[in-house]
């Protein structure tokens, strides 16, 4: 990086810390640290939403998704606006009327304690570890790319923002998230800009989307349909989208109080349907947009020639290793592919024959086949054979301009910021509310509740730096583990709030045994596919656990009612 | 949909025409979507 880039990086992470602790005063007691006091206007609201859901991973592993995979990826958020609907319609009325501070509240006034302590340490199993990864991942792909020191790098991705999280709490994370927002979109649209700027000066944009859908990256709408029969293990496409997707961000954005937090800082039923609807309809362009950017930097990088491997760290290893040679062969193999694709591409974009397409459609071919090589010898070699998160970064790195590579790194720590403050925000609140003053220490005045939060969030983002440090020596494979790991506990979380909302006759014991039973379940279910003994993307595992758990709990229930005295003991 | 006294739905009498926006909205995106992926694939 350039002295230019580094004062541009350093400029805009000062400014949104500045600008955080600036924000930071809120009343000193709960509802003011934790919602705002619930003050907070719809456009708010929807940024909070958006800069909470939006995490690094979002800006560096889409764009490489939608190189490698296409951008079928986008059809896992078309269940989101149904979720929105149904969370506006129940969720919202109830959580706003019963002026809670978690979601985890409510089923204690609905069910019983155990079902709301069961269902808080989910969250904070789930999300304590998602969190830590959330730190990690980008801080991997920086480090390789740019030879930043690890260890430091997660200190600044997660250290950073604790000081404003902790001084601040949800007013804070609020205001840094708008700031936030403004800065990524406006990168990513120059960034996006620059790709197309950067093609060979007889193709423009069409020409690129026309190379790129040619070779298969613009397949936005699949089925899933291989062969006359669907295909479960299929991991994106219409019907898991619109299915498995409406379960994943109902229990997201109805179950887990990082955004059950954000809605509940606005000043009415109103707004916090406002946030959550228009959320609905502006998260599917943003993220075509964001695969859009991927698409156009595979076009680019057909007329400029792709990396065998974009991972160069990896690339390095081999390069000092028994592989070497046969790197250097693949390597040159590589090189005359390229050759071949000038010469075949430049008769393309003049003609748009289809003899030459399919020629192009070889090559490409013949390329994915070598890069899958590469991918070969770097996992022989002991290292991570994933390339698909450095992709978009290698690109911006080699060659997006002086000033601007600064900026998009910046857009990296800035996404990674907000996320991960909204999610140290709904530890801690999930932490005093459900299981200190529960507890630990029930009789608490409101002076003491809100040094309890910021004392907890500070332990939850020193947790999550820490959780990063260890994550780090894994490697890859556990950041797609712990994505994995919202499914697992997602079911079985969704099932007991769907229960608790529309099966008025089930009472706590059953609730509490069927959640125990599908969460088991819903592992095993995992397991099974993992070693190959069922074909099941992990998508359908929040479908499965969920009406699981709706069935059991009411089997339960008409089996083995609650006595009547049980009932009354549990508050009801 | 009951809406609170307090409450004012904005821009329309109800929240079912908000909701019945967002779902026609999402209907026409994926059919857009689906023309888009067709003419480039």
């Amino acid at each position: 990086m350039t002295r230019t880039d580094w004062i541009v990086l350093v400029i805009t992470l000062a400014c949104i810390v500045l600008y955080g602790m600036y924000k930071s005063r809120s009343s000193k007691d709960m509802e003011g640290y934790f919602l705002s006091n619930r003050n907070m206007p719809w456009w708010l609201v929807l940024l909070s939403i958006m800069g909470t859901q939006a995490s690094a991973v979002t800006f560096i592993a889409a764009p490489g998704q939608a190189y490698t995979d296409g951008m079928r990826f986008l059809q896992y958020y078309f269940g989101l606006p149904l979720a929105a609907i149904v969370i506006c319609i129940t969720f919202v009325p109830v959580f706003k009327r019963l002026r809670i501070i978690t979601a985890y509240e409510y089923l204690e006034q609905r069910f019983d304690g155990r079902t709301r302590t069961f269902t808080a340490l989910l969250f904070l199993l789930q999300r304590g570890l998602s969190t830590g990864i959330s730190v990690v991942a980008p801080s991997i792909v920086l480090s390789a790319l740019l030879g930043w020191n690890l260890t430091l790098t997660n200190l600044l991705m997660g250290g950073l923002l604790i000081i404003y999280t902790v001084t601040g709490g949800a007013k804070a994370v609020a205001h840094t998230q708008k700031l936030q927002l403004l800065i990524i979109f406006a990168a990513m649209f120059i960034a996006g800009w620059y790709v197309v700027h950067s093609l060979p000066g007889s193709v423009g944009f069409t020409d690129a989307l026309d190379i790129g859908g040619r070779l298969g990256k613009l397949n936005v709408i699949t089925t899933g349909m291989e062969g006359g029969s669907f295909n479960w293990g299929d991991q994106f496409n219409l019907f898991s989208g619109i299915i498995g997707g409406f379960f994943l961000a109902l229990s997201y954005f109805g179950t887990d109080q990082s955004q059950v937090g954000r809605y509940l800082t606005a000043r009415s039923v109103t707004e916090s349907r406002m946030g959550l609807l228009l959320n609905g309809l502006v998260k599917i362009p943003m993220q075509f947009f964001i695969l859009l950017i991927g698409v156009l930097v595979f076009s680019f990088y057909q007329f400029r020639g792709a990396p065998v491997f974009f991972n160069q760290k990896e690339i390095d290893r081999l390069e000092q290793s028994v592989y070497k040679d046969s790197l250097h062969q693949l390597q040159t193999r590589m090189d005359h592919l390229q050759f071949g694709k000038d010469i075949v591409l430049k008769q393309y974009t003049e003609d748009k024959s289809e003899h030459h397409l399919q020629s192009l459609k070889v090559l490409q071919r013949q390329s994915d086949s070598v890069r899958m090589q590469v991918k070969g010898l770097v996992k022989q070699n002991g290292g991570a054979d994933k390339d698909t998160n450095y992709i978009f970064m290698r690109f911006v790195v080699d060659y997006l301009p002086v000033g601007l590579v600064g900026l998009l790194i910046a857009v990296i720590f800035l996404a990674s910021w907000g996320s991960i403050a909204a999610a140290l925000n709904s530890l801690a609140s999930c932490t005093v509310v459900d299981i200190h003053k529960r507890y630990i220490k029930k009789d608490c005045t409101p002076i003491q509740d809100y040094r309890a939060g910021k004392w907890y969030s500070f332990a939850w983002g020193l947790f999550c730096v820490i959780a990063a440090m260890f994550a780090a020596n894994i490697g890859n494979s556990l950041i797609e583990a712990v994505n994995i790991l919202g499914s697992l506990f997602y079911g079985t979380i969704l099932g007991i709030f769907l229960v608790a909302f529309y099966c008025k006759k089930v009472q706590g014991r059953s609730v509490f045994a069927a959640a125990i039973v599908i969460e088991l379940m819903t592992i095993g279910l995992f397991v099974l596919s993992q070693y190959k003994v069922i074909s099941l993307g992990f998508l359908w595992l929040n479908m499965i656990g969920a009406i699981g758990l709706v069935l059991l709990s009411n089997l339960l229930q008409k089996i083995w009612p609650e006595p009547a005295d049980e009932i009354i003991i549990s508050g009801k | 949909m009951q809406n609170g006294p307090e409450e004012r739905v904005p821009l329309f009498r109800s929240w079912t025409a908000w909701y019945i926006i967002v779902l026609v909205a999402l209907v026409a995106m994926i059919a857009i979507l689906y023309f888009f992926t067709q003419r480039f694939s």
